[in-house]
């Protein structure tokens, strides 16, 4: 068991968990950009920095970030110090500087105290932050289809070389990932493009409904060992199916 | 053949040391920096041979001062010559060897006194370091492993193999009070400890940084050899920068030569201990020495900082335990080792015991690597060692820790280099490169330089750095072309702080420190370019006018020759004048006059 004391209040947490979890726990809210439960954690967007310093420290406390910093018995963390505020404030600021067009972003700065930004707004229209949620995302996937290239502020999200990305099946876990909205995709009944490709939906039995792209079936399929045409219905066909199975099961016995 | 035993080590240094007995030793250095040491080495033994002179004629690895080379020395009669060219060769057979005496202009002339020394004992910037990491720069050849061990290399390892367990390795290094000499400046005994305490069945020791490499690659492998002794790592690295050619092959072959020799590999010295070392090669970009970015790189993946939890020591390269160490503290471990923590506490002060290799460049007089006991003053290195600023130039102000060093000006001259005494005053201890300014520099400018180029180096993971260094580049190179406004200082300071205070990695955490220093140190001249339109240092094009002063002009022409637009005019022996219609205050007419006579207004 773990106790600290955070923005004054004791909370109590196990071994292994965060910062960031032990103050969501206990109801107190730190914004993030770039943390995702179901992925490794990152620490690059810096909004989730909170003070910290063990409680018999006289130093100064330490800015850490929250979504990666290990909860420790004795901590005491601030939330929402000056400190911590005006980093914040500078990180939203310097992102809407670099993405003025992302409402996602113009609206957590506002909410933050930063109606506009005080820098030069880039003009390219690029709503990426440079989280690499979709990055980790797709490799969590296993595709590997996209990740960061380039350094400093060139750094983008992009296919290797900038070609069409080759191992893309076009799941869109990146598309709906993304917390700004910037990758962008074009979807029709029969047909689904992104990250320059093309791919072909295969469509559910039952409702004829868009189910998966073919090469998602397929990467899928290989993936739990299962043969391809397992994936032919939508999960609502399905359950209305085994729904359908149990009544008529039912009306027999009775 | 492989060494089995301390035995057969301390014979093989015998050998070593006995193979020149009845020959005179010359070396003549091979320093990555200097070429002309083939044709003078190549000049001396055609010279000893037609004169029938026997000479052993040896490499020597760089001597840390690249600017005197190629430097010949003859070690048994402690003779050190700088400048040398093929053509002196006889003389250096006959006279320098034969008879003992130095040619004046072979001789090292002091940069303070002008005068000239020949013994290395008395050359003063030599004989006011302490080299202790350095022990062996120019000493051996770095290419030579049985010039490593004539010199003692691999000692301290036979020594902590057969007679200490790892424990003990630790409590020395702890007791030593040595710290990291990577930049940071943490406890190297208890980086150890947490390695060699971590769980796990398996280790790593790594080896970061090029410069000892490149002078004495053997030291930093046997502290390497002790480092994983020490915390139990049976398999390890060196990580050397692609780009340092010569380092790679340096370590490469030092690898090599070692395993052959059983001084790393399998049964170490007939041990039971085995440690098999490989090289791996990085990128050339700053953030690629970070000690995450180097195990990323290591694993072969995209050489980004990650955030230190857990640390290395507890899951580092493959999710090992590893211990990884900057080259020039493995290079003093064996001398921690061999001597004992009380000696190695003598030099130095109670909080960062021992040396530091310092490479002090800009305008100074004798730049080079300089090896000086922490707690030495920047006076004492830029005036004592370095003999001052150079030319007829003041001092202004020296740039200390690195490209993301901070600036420390005249008032700071007393300040002990070391971690606590820099961090109270904005600098670091960082790579150890200190570059000085004179009062012709724009400390504006230099912000916006080193600013400009640690944002193109950031490597775009963490915000404040990324967009943050960008900004702050843009703010300064506005206020540089005159563009720039009183509230561009406050902006400055408060976004400089907070990329500070919010960084992953330690290139976003310091390379705001030429920011904050200049603000802090050199207010005035930042106003004066933000309110006056005013460069007072001359160098923002921009906001500089100079003027000759007619009272010191000697009318000598010599800034009429250099000036690229032909904008000064005056007759020989008559006041000079420069139109500032055609001026570009470019400034190569102030570099040349020797009569300070041309002016910032
Ligand atoms: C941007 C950056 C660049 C660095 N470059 C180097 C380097 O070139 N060589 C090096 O030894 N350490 C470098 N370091 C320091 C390493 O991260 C690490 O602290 C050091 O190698 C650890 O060894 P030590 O404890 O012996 O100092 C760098 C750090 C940062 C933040
Ligand atoms: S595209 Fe979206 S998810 Fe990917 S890095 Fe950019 S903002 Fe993050
Ligand atoms: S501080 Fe800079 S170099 Fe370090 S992780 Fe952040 S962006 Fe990369
Ligand atoms: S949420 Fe913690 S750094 Fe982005």
């Amino acid at each position: 068991m773990i106790a600290m004391d955070i923005d004054g209040r004791r909370v109590v947490t196990e071994e292994g968990r965060t910062l960031l979890d032990a103050a969501r726990e206990a109801g107190i809210d730190i914004p993030t950009l770039c943390h995702h439960e179901a992925l490794e954690p990152f620490g690059g967007c810096r909004l989730c920095v909170v003070e910290a310093a063990p409680a018999d420290s006289r130093g100064p406390a330490e800015l850490v970030i929250s979504c990666l910093a290990p909860a420790r018995d004795g901590l005491v963390v601030r939330t929402a110090s000056e400190r911590v505020k005006e980093a914040r404030r500078t990180v939203l600021d310097l992102l809407l500087a670099r993405c003025p067009t992302s409402d996602v972003i113009r609206r957590l700065a506002a909410e933050h105290g930063v109606p506009r930004t005080s820098f030069p707004e880039s003009t390219d229209g690029s709503k990426c932050i440079l989280c690499m949620l979709c990055e980790r995302v797709c490799a969590k996937i296993g595709a590997h289809a996209i990740g960061g290239a380039g350094k400093s502020r060139g750094k983008r999200i992009a296919a290797p070389f900038d070609l069409a990305a080759e191992d893309c099946i076009g799941c869109l876990a990146c598309a709906r990932i993304c917390p700004t909205g910037h990758i962008g995709y074009e979807e029709t009944d029969d047909e689904r493009k992104i990250w320059g490709r093309t791919f072909r939906m295969v469509k559910c039995e039952v409702t004829g409904r868009p189910l998966m792209t073919e090469e998602q079936r397929s990467f899928e399929a290989k993936r739990a060992g299962l043969p391809e045409d397992w994936f032919t219905k939508c999960p609502e066909s399905k359950r209305r199916e085994t729904a359908e199975t149990i009544a008529k099961a039912f009306e027999e016995v009775r | 053949m492989k060494l089995d035993g301390r035995e057969a080590f301390s014979r093989a240094g015998e050998a070593a040391r006995g193979r020149d007995a009845g020959r005179t030793v010359v070396r003549v250095c091979r320093g990555g920096g200097c070429r002309g040491g083939a044709a003078v080495a190549a000049a001396i033994e055609s010279t000893a041979r037609e004169a029938g002179t026997v000479l052993a004629v040896r490499s020597a690895g760089c001597h840390g001062c690249c600017d005197l080379g190629p430097v010949v020395t003859v070690p048994a009669a402690g003779l050190f010559l700088a400048g040398v060219k093929p053509a002196d060769a006889p003389e250096i057979v006959t006279k320098v060897i034969g008879a003992g005496e130095v040619p004046d202009r072979l001789a090292v002339k002091d940069a303070a006194t002008k005068k000239r020394f020949a013994r290395e004992a008395e050359i003063p910037f030599l004989a006011g370091q302490t080299r202790i990491g350095l022990r062996n720069a120019g000493r051996i050849d770095p290419a030579d492993l049985d010039d490593a061990i004539a010199a003692g290399t691999y000692g301290a390892a036979a020594k902590a193999l057969t007679t200490m367990t790892p424990e003990q390795v630790i409590a020395v290094i702890e007791a030593s009070g040595l710290r990291g000499r990577g930049g940071a400046g943490f406890s190297t005994g208890l980086k150890w400890r947490a390695c060699r305490e971590a769980t796990g069945d398996d280790r790593f020791a790594v080896a970061n940084g090029t410069v000892l490499l490149e002078i004495d690659p053997h030291a930093v492998l046997e502290g390497l050899l002790i480092a994983a002794y020490a915390v139990g790592a049976h398999e390890g690295f060196v990580f050397a920068r692609a780009d340092s050619a010569r380092a790679v092959a340096l370590v490469k072959g030092a690898i090599e030569t070692a395993t052959a020799r059983g001084l790393l590999g399998e049964r170490i010295l007939g041990t039971d201990f085995s440690f098999t070392v490989r090289l791996a090669l990085g990128g050339s970009e700053f953030v690629c020495g970070e000690s995450t970015a180097v195990l990323r790189a290591i694993e072969g993946l995209v050489p980004e900082p990650r955030v230190k939890y857990p640390r290395s020591a507890e899951r580092g390269l493959f999710g090992r335990p590893t211990v990884l160490d900057n080259s020039e503290t493995l290079a003093l471990v064996p001398v921690v080792v061999a001597r004992g923590p009380e000696e190695f506490r003598k030099v130095g002060t109670a909080e960062s015991p021992g040396t530091k290799v310092l490479n002090l460049g800009g305008r100074v007089r004798q730049g080079g690597l300089f090896e000086v006991p922490f707690g030495t003053t920047l006076r004492t290195l830029v005036f004592g060692l370095g003999g001052g600023v150079a030319g007829k130039r003041r001092f202004k102000a020296a740039m200390v820790g690195g490209p993301s060093g901070g600036i420390l000006g005249e008032a700071d001259l007393d300040t002990p280099l070391d971690y606590g005494p820099l961090a109270a005053r904005g600098a670091i201890v960082g790579s150890g490169n200190v570059m000085v300014m004179d009062d012709h520099s724009c400390p504006v400018d230099v912000a916006r330089y080193f600013t400009h180029s640690l944002a193109a180096e950031s490597c775009g993971k963490c915000v404040p750095c990324r967009e943050g260094l960008h900004h702050l580049a843009e703010i300064l190179t506005r206020i540089t072309l005159g563009e720039g406004t009183p509230a561009d200082l406050p902006r400055l300071r408060a976004l400089a702080r907070v990329v500070a205070d919010a960084s992953l990695c330690g290139l976003g955490k310091t390379a705001p420190n030429v920011v904050l220093s200049t603000l802090d140190r050199f207010e005035a001249e930042y106003r004066a370019h933000v309110e006056d339109r005013k460069c007072p240092g001359g160098v923002c094009r921009a906001l500089t006018k100079f003027e000759i002063d007619t009272d010191l002009c000697e009318g000598c022409q010599a800034c009429q020759k250099v000036c690229p637009t032909g904008a000064i005019s005056g007759a020989k022996k008559q006041p000079h004048r420069i139109d500032p219609e055609i001026c570009t205050a470019c400034g190569m007419c102030r570099t040349k006059c020797k009569f300070d006579a041309i002016t910032v207004v």
